[in-house]
């Protein structure tokens, strides 16, 4: 989908994990052009309704005005999300496995961008809790991968947001910022882990070739060419098999 | 690399759990006052397929990622299972959930949140009782999970192998079962041959034995026997142990000997984390 507006152009593509639904896909997109608010989560595999929370998560984000970046603002708007969820989960009956396992609650990684007038240019900031990426390059070149570093930063156990109210102090304890400045040329791409993984890898392996074909289809917007993109990712192994949340936001 | 595939809804994985049920599980564990082994193991079974459960919880849903079989072994060979799933040899995880033989309510400590610890009423689940009578016709159980498994790989060719998981406290009394086990050990998918991992429990108090790689050592040759027949733990069950404060060689073996109660926990845990689910 494209939303152009007078600066910027946005494509997102949602892409469930090879063995699954669609409507099975636990990562999540969301934006709000007219605010330039642009959020990704991806939800724990082996969590509780992480579908909805993710979806929950993003959407929410996106909304609340002002911005919910720092921790007074971040903290309690998750914290509600969280004890909404868990009424939503409470008022449904559900068989015994169900409802023990909404207890534990459920589990995503997030990562938010902020876009917003600055000089002749635009400025961004960004917030990130587990191993949602925001990647920033200028002129095809990589100027800032946030929160996670390297490729081999990836791990099996990041540090993910909870639904429970009473498990999301110390996680919140883990949230990163990062702001620039970008102008014309410059892409933001907010990738949930596999995709970032993939990308990073490329880029560190100097694959230009695999990354402008990456860009390519992509900015393609068609969705049967996006998904045997990531599907031949997937047979040679190049990426793992996750679901696959695509979120780039180009500056003119 | 074998012990890779991704376990998933097309390619499911299985468990089978061995139980030995003769009449020395009637006794105590370490031959003391305190837990019969028959009544703690069942325990454990019923919380490892408790947890099998739980992992495979997505929303209101079950997936079923896993096919579990219970065998029990003693006057006879014969699935544990009872209640609704009485007889079956091998079900679906999803219809193990919906078909518990009972709930019990059980009293359980945890944290009050001050350095404190309090009581709380939480649901246990039971699909097996505890037995214990008659003899140890080991040969005759690996038999039954030979052909429970032969059965199964020949409709689910591709998936992440089957672990059998197999406790006893005793010797064989129906003959040597190097030979039953080295034929599940034949057994594969196409991602690598079935695993087989043993735990022996002692009424007697005696050195612990756990996931050697080394047999050369051992006080009897029953323990070489079993040793003989356990399979290698693959990376993802080495890391299991790790997470669990174990430290294990390279090369170790799902393998324990004159195990504590502790051990038939850790045991359960390990042998039911394979990696990779989608």
């Amino acid at each position: 989908m494209t939303v152009p507006s007078d600066e910027i152009n946005v494509h997102k593509f949602l892409l469930a994990k090879r063995g699954t639904e669609r409507v099975e896909c636990e990562d999540a997109i969301a934006l709000n052009t007219s605010r330039l608010l642009f959020a990704v989560a991806d939800g724990a595999t082996e969590a509780y309704d992480s579908r909805s929370w993710a979806k929950l998560l993003v959407r929410s984000w996106v909304r609340i005005d002002p911005p919910a970046f720092e921790m007074q603002d971040f903290e309690p708007l998750v914290r509600d999300l969280g004890i909404r969820l868990q009424r939503k989960w409470s008022r449904r009956n559900l068989p015994w496995y169900a409802d023990e396992k909404a207890q534990s609650g459920s589990f995503a990684a997030f990562v938010g961008l902020h876009l917003f007038p600055q000089g002749n240019g635009l400025g961004w900031r960004a917030l990130a809790l587990g191993d949602c990426c925001l990647i920033v390059r200028l002129h095809n070149e990589v100027s800032k991968t946030f929160p996670v570093g390297k490729f081999d930063e990836f791990s099996w156990n990041p540090v993910l947001l909870p639904s429970l109210a009473s498990k999301q102090y110390k996680a919140l304890q883990t949230l990163r910022y990062a702001e620039g400045a970008s102008g014309p040329g410059t892409n933001f791409f907010l990738l949930s882990d596999a995709a970032a993984a993939w990308f990073l890898k490329q880029t560190e392996r100097k694959r230009g070739d695999d990354v402008a074909a990456f860009d390519r289809v992509i900015e393609s917007d068609d969705p049967t060419s996006i998904t045997e993109f990531f599907e031949g990712l997937r047979d040679s192994s190049e990426i793992r098999n996750d679901d696959v949340a695509v979120l780039k936001i180009s500056v003119h | 690399m074998p012990y890779t595939a991704e376990i998933s809804r097309s390619n499911p994985t299985c468990f089978v759990i061995l139980l030995d049920q003769s009449g020395s599980m009637a006794d105590n564990f370490g031959g003391g006052e305190g837990l019969r082994k028959a009544d703690f193991v069942a325990d454990v079974v019923n919380r490892t397929l408790h947890d099998l459960v739980i992992r495979c919880t997505k929303a209101e849903e079950i997936r079923n990622y896993y096919f579990v079989s219970v065998v029990g072994y003693g006057g006879s060979v014969q699935p544990a299972f009872s209640g609704a799933l009485g007889g079956k040899t091998i079900a679906p995880i999803g219809e193990v959930a919906d078909r518990p033989l009972r709930i019990e309510t059980r009293t359980k400590k945890v944290t009050d949140g001050a350095g404190g610890l309090v009581e709380q009423q939480v649901r246990f689940p039971v699909w097996i009782d505890p037995g214990a009578g008659g003899g140890t016709p080991m040969c005759a159980a690996l038999s039954q999970a030979k052909s429970i498994l032969e059965q199964w790989l020949s409709e689910h060719k591709n998936g992440f192998p089957p672990t059998v998981l197999h406790l006893t406290d005793g010797e064989s009394t129906d003959g040597d079962p190097t030979g039953p086990g080295k034929e599940i050990l034949a057994l594969a998918s196409s991602d690598g041959p079935v695993l087989l991992f043993n735990c022996h429990v002692s009424s007697q108090r005696a050195t612990k034995i756990e996931y050697p790689s080394d047999g050369s050592n051992f006080p009897d040759q029953f323990a070489q026997t079993l040793f003989g027949i356990s399979s290698a733990l693959p990376d993802s069950f080495r890391k299991a142990t790790e997470q669990l404060g174990l430290r294990v060689p390279e090369g170790a073996k799902g393998f324990v000997f004159n195990g504590d109660p502790a051990s038939v926990v850790q045991f359960f845990e390990i042998g039911t984390r394979p990696a990779n689910l989608r």
